[in-house]
């Protein structure tokens, strides 16, 4: 696939995807695109700091306050986890009833010995996949059921 | 109230039904292969409500495996304590086995293995999502 970018600051900014078919990269460019545009407010310290999804690793409520885990950061966030969950793309998949998390930013999926799947996120960060959320994931991650 | 007490009593409430039906099960395969077989009403009684709290027990201890503070062990530890209790009285109350030392020897045993056996199986179908799954990671 070609690729050309054209720098000019007196046009909008827009992508164009000519494609045969909808592969996954051709997803996954429309996935960034996307992503880039939606912009969320997270907050800390009383301050708002704004923040795009890709940058994010996981949503996660604690004492029913939904916070951003970033890579280096945790932001409060305003909105509830079933309206980021109806906003967010396709990079980002519920985990369990608590977290949403960024496929692009997870390291590894590790096995706990307490029987659990657990993801480890880019971040060191790491949350546990519920039993009724696997086949969710599988689905997601293209793995054949 | 604490939220995995209440997790507890949660899954306790749904699950502990299934403990009676298997009773009922149990009793109904008892009574057709073997002949004469009957229980009084006290001893179906007891068993009734001694196998719902068994269940109810064992979804309910579930929850520590979710306790994230816990280190694994702690947790593996607690629900296995708390599973062997829980069979154990019941078996007793029951006379499911005699009180006596080297019954409740060898029932330690089998129950040590079973309970390793079905944790070693969970276990190794889980590393073997785990690994489907980090195969389709970038």
């Amino acid at each position: 696939m070609k690729c050309k970018i054209i720098i000019d600051k007196n046009r909008d900014e827009e992508v164009f995807v000519y494609a045969h078919e909808k592969t996954k990269l051709v997803e996954e460019i429309e996935n960034l695109v996307l992503g880039n545009s939606l912009e969320l407010i997270g907050y800390k310290d009383r301050e708002a700091v704004k923040l795009r999804p890709f940058e994010v690793c996981c949503f996660l409520v604690e004492d029913n306050r939904v916070y951003a885990i970033t890579d280096d950061d945790k932001l409060l966030i305003k909105q509830r986890l079933y309206q980021l969950e109806e906003t967010l793309d396709d990079s980002f998949v519920k985990i369990n009833q608590s977290c949403i998390a960024n496929i692009n930013k997870i390291q590894r999926f590790n096995a706990s010995f307490a029987g659990a799947l657990l993801v480890v996120f880019k971040n060191g960060y790491s949350d546990y996949v519920s039993r009724r959320k696997i086949k969710t994931v599988k689905e997601r991650l293209g793995v054949k059921l | 109230m604490n939220k995995y007490l209440k997790s507890f009593l949660h899954r306790g409430l749904i699950f502990g039904g299934f403990g009676p039906i298997v009773t009922g099960i149990v009793y109904l395969i008892l009574s057709y292969t073997i002949e004469d077989f009957s229980l009084g009403g006290v001893e179906m009684f007891t068993a009734i409500i001694s196998t719902y709290v068994l269940a109810f027990v064992h979804s309910g201890a579930s929850v520590f495996n979710q306790i994230e503070s816990w280190p694994i062990a702690k947790s593996l530890l607690c629900h296995l304590s708390t599973l062997y209790a829980a069979y154990t009285c019941c078996y007793l109350m029951n006379s499911w086995i005699p009180f006596d030392w080297r019954v409740l020897l060898i029932f330690t045993a089998i129950f040590m293995v079973v309970y390793f056996a079905v944790w070693l199986c969970v276990f190794v179908s889980i590393k073997l999502t785990s690994k489907k799954f980090n195969s389709k990671l970038s």
